[in-house]
């Protein structure tokens, strides 16, 4: 067998072909969703999607490269409110307010990351938090820009002239703009850049002395999830086509924990499943609370729920979703073998 | 004017001084970073007002009633969640112990709704001249209470046999069992202690701040405090304390008073730049 | 100048001094070895030289080039690769993953590039692997090729780890215990495996080792340290006769 051949088979983005086949079902899925399921599959779908993409960028971070994000939502924020400045206020088309956010978005991401860089663990940690809440409170008080507590409303999104009209048009922008991102999310982790950021993750000293420069991956590593962070936030924006404040919180960023860790940390289908298990648990409560009508209270179940869920997953340590799908899917391949 | 703000500052800064002891002596003794500490405040309050209001017991039953009942809450809230943490990986404490703070202030919110309200103050509320500024009875009060508790701790440290084991438990877990220490009894006094400081920092703040679910986001202040001081260390958890005090109330003052809320977090950041081992700390190298 | 030159070098941790006026001179192509008892400074002079540790007082020169403070990855680009006491791996990944990571300095593809894993990306990473494979062969690690490093046998990951480095194409290799946690036979294999290094590979050894009879078996020149000073040097038969080494190790 020609080497050269082997090497290119274990390269390709769809390692085995049962993951093809399971990706190209999905896609078909995807295509039909607006077709067969109502307005409001569509709205949950699209706004998964956008989550899909937070979690990919949160998971590159800190499962990956092993660096804590405790505020990534303030990321989310930033490229909501660039993409609302250069529409609204500059009359920016679309297509262009969003990269520039990522790309703004990104930059924050770099001088946080710089600052960042010599703190890990709990330090790196309270330091994300901190900048959490700082953008938080420049965005309430930064009212020329921001317009505060009150919000911006936005357009909706275009491509070059035309308008999107329909949510099923700005459903499928959305889904296609994710395909790229979880491309490119693929590339990375199977390319050197991913190998080097597992090692920063795993020992920064074995890293160093292989020549990795720390300084420019770890860098690299915080610019590359802001960037993702603020295609999100635009998109969001776009999407809900009004933003506030309330909607980048310290539960927000909570949540996007909880979605890689319960996902399946450092990976990418996890980001995947977690951002479908965020997405979908308000739809959860609401079933639970149907069943068991002594749930009456709604403010303060979503905090409860996520502090359990942290809870049972980190006493319990379980791999996630994803790892608990690979173990069925290894079951089922070696049945009846054990 | 300056003066003024420097003591309501530090009437503030040593309620964030209590709060960083409290979880700098959880994290001394077991290795766990307690996100939660904020609400074990706001626990212990409304313990105190239940009681204060519902069963119309007198401040001075309703206080001590209230300590004995957070010892025992922070005894279960380590049995239950808390031992399963031990060894484990530093993300994953600190992901456990914000879902713990989710988890108590929602349980709160629940029991107790998220209204606000007043709480009584055990000191008077009229105000005290002081030379060159005037003092509200209850920001002299907290000033009193918190050096006076600090001195006691520092007592209980160096002098009491329980103190000693802490110590020790801290320094060398495994030495420590060895010459008889029992680290399982250790741990539970440990949350016992940081649960009855909460409640003492949370009811002296009370009067002043009102009380509602949100209290505990006074918790968080208490991180940049810690780490400003030297994370770990208690001297430094009360001059960091004061010191982000009184910052607040100066940032607060002289610049907009949004900055306020925000300046522990870029005295944190700084510091964390600059200085990551805080006033007190020493710099840690790892090993290979 | 010689190969590797480190010239009156120190550093202190706190007030313990834990090298003190190291001389230490490697030619070319040898196989030297470094010992002492326990904490005599010999993992602090590979971080020294390193770069992972900065050191108070002295110079390397390397190639008759100072890399005195030099960072860590600037280091490795010298060419100068190492092994750990305990194994720096990425337990996750797969023994294939963990050796492609020696490579990274030969990386010559951008971040874009490599984010839309583009022809030139290919390119490198088939590269890369050709190279890992011939380690993997070398070092006769190819029925572990896919198996997550977690889940090995300690000599086995010190094997890896002794790939990835080997992967970088160093022209002087620090092995920090390479023998550590081997039976007896894997022992023999590493005798062999570093007389291989050194004739075939042409690359410059310097180890710290504990089993003394390995290391008279394998080394060209031994440098003794006790206490972070330099007590003796020279070829095995010498040292073996050194009555200051005898008494470092048995005591007085």
């Amino acid at each position: 067998m020609d080497i050269k051949t082997n090497y290119i088979d274990d390269i390709k983005i769809f390692e085995e072909t049962s993951k093809l086949i399971w990706f190209l079902f999905f896609m078909v899925f995807l295509l039909f969703v607006p077709l067969f399921a109502g307005e409001y599959m569509v709205y949950m779908v699209s706004l998964t999607a956008i989550y899909v993409i937070v979690a990919l960028g949160l998971n590159l971070l800190s499962g990956y490269a092993g660096q804590i994000s405790l505020g990534h939502a303030a990321f989310m924020a930033i490229g909501a409110y660039s993409s609302s400045y250069l529409t609204v206020k500059l009359g920016l088309p679309f297509w262009f307010a969003l990269p520039a956010s990522g790309v703004i978005t990104g930059i924050v991401g770099i001088l946080l990351g710089i600052a960042a860089l010599r703190l890990s663990g709990f330090y790196l940690a309270i330091a994300t938090m901190a900048f959490a809440f700082i953008v938080d409170e420049v965005i309430l008080n930064w009212v020329s820009v921001t317009n505060g507590a009150n919000g911006i409303k936005l357009p909706g999104p275009s491509i070059g002239p035309l308008a999107l009209k329909t949510d099923t048009q700005v459903y499928y922008l959305i889904i296609a703009i994710t395909l790229i991102m979880i491309w490119a999310a693929k590339n990375i982790t199977r390319s050197s850049l991913g190998r080097a950021f597992a090692l920063i993750r795993d020992s920064e000293t074995a890293a160093e002395t292989m020549g990795v420069n720390l300084f420019k991956y770890k860098t690299i590593a915080f610019c590359i999830s802001a960037f993702y962070a603020g295609i999100a936030g635009s998109l969001f924006a776009h999407f809900l086509k009004f933003i506030s404040p309330s909607n980048f919180s310290l539960m927000d960023s909570i949540g996007f924990i909880i979605m890689i860790l319960v996902g399946g940390i450092g990976t990418i289908p996890g980001s995947v499943f977690g951002a479908i298990f965020i997405t979908f648990l308000p739809e959860g409560i609401r079933f639970l609370k149907d069943i068991f009508p002594f749930f009456v209270v709604e403010t303060g179940l979503q905090g409860l729920v996520y502090g359990l869920i942290l809870l049972v997953f980190i006493i319990l340590e379980p791999t996630g979703l994803y790892g608990r799908w690979l173990i069925i899917k290894r079951y089922w391949e070696n049945f009846p073998l054990k | 004017m300056f003066f003024q703000q420097l003591l309501s500052g530090m009437a503030v800064g040593s309620i964030y001084a209590l709060i960083a002891i409290g979880f700098t002596i959880i994290y001394k003794a077991t290795d766990v970073i307690n996100f939660a500490q904020g609400e074990l405040m706001v626990w212990g309050c409304f313990f105190s007002l239940t009681m204060i209001t519902s069963l119309s017991m007198p401040l001075w039953i309703a206080f001590p009633l209230t300590l004995i009942f957070m010892a025992m809450f922070g005894i279960i809230i380590q049995f239950l969640a808390i031992r399963h943490l031990v060894g484990k990986h530093i993300f994953s404490i600190v992901m456990a112990t914000i879902g713990l703070s989710f988890v108590l202030r929602h349980l709160a919110g629940i029991i107790w709704t998220y209204d606000t309200f007043p709480f009584p103050s055990i000191f008077p509320s009229r105000q005290f001249s002081l030379g060159l500024a005037t003092i509200s009875g209850i920001h002299l009060g907290i000033i009193a209470a918190s050096f006076s508790l600090m001195a006691l701790l520092y007592g209980f440290f160096k002098l009491t046999s329980l103190g000693l084991a802490m110590r020790a438990t801290q320094q060398n877990q495994f030495g420590a069992s060895v010459v008889g220490v029992s680290v399982k009894r250790v741990f539970s006094m440990t949350w016992a202690l940081g649960a009855v400081l909460g409640a003492i920092a949370g009811m002296l703040i009370a009067p002043i701040q009102f009380l509602d679910v949100n209290l505990g986001y006074l918790g968080m202040k208490a991180f940049p405090a810690a780490v400003l001081g030297g994370f770990g260390s208690i001297p430094g958890a009360i001059v960091g304390g004061l010191i982000i005090g009184v910052s607040e109330n100066l940032a607060g003052t002289y610049m907009a008073t949004w900055v306020r809320d925000i300046a522990a977090y870029i005295i944190l950041l700084v510091i964390l730049m600059i200085r990551p081992q805080g006033i007190f700390g020493i710099q840690e190298k790892k090993r290979v | 100048m010689s190969f590797l030159d480190i010239q009156g070098l120190s550093i202190s941790f706190g007030g313990l001094r834990a090298l003190e006026k190291v001389d230490l001179h490697l030619d070319e192509g040898e196989v030297h070895a470094l010992i002492g008892p326990n904490g005599a400074g010999k993992t602090s002079l590979f971080n020294c030289i390193s770069g992972v540790y900065k050191q108070t007082e002295g110079r390397i020169y390397f190639r008759s080039q100072e890399i005195t403070g030099l960072p860590p990855h600037k280091v490795a680009m010298r060419g100068i690769a190492r092994t750990f006491q305990n194994t720096e791996l990425s337990p996750d990944m797969t023994v294939l993953d963990n050796i492609l990571l020696g490579r990274h300095i030969r990386n010559r593809v951008g971040v874009f590039s490599r984010i839309c894993f583009t022809a030139s990306t290919r390119r490198q990473e088939i590269e890369d692997r050709k190279r890992a494979e011939e380690i993997i062969d070398f070092l006769e690690l190819q029925a572990w090729r896919w198996a997550p490093v977690a889940n090995l046998p300690y000599g086995i990951r010190k094997k890896v780890e002794l790939a990835r480095a080997l992967v970088m194409d160093p022209e002087l290799l620090l092995l920090d215990e390479p023998s550590a946690g081997m039976n007896l036979e894997e022992r023999e294999d590493l005798i062999f495996w570093i007389e291989d290094i050194k004739e075939d590979l042409k690359i410059t050894i310097l180890l710290v080792e504990h089993a003394i009879q390995m290391v008279m078996e394998v080394s060209d020149r031994i440098t003794v340290l006790d206490y972070g000073k330099v007590i003796a040097s020279g070829p095995p038969q010498e040292i073996q006769q050194n009555p200051k080494v005898i008494e470092a190790y048995l005591g007085k």
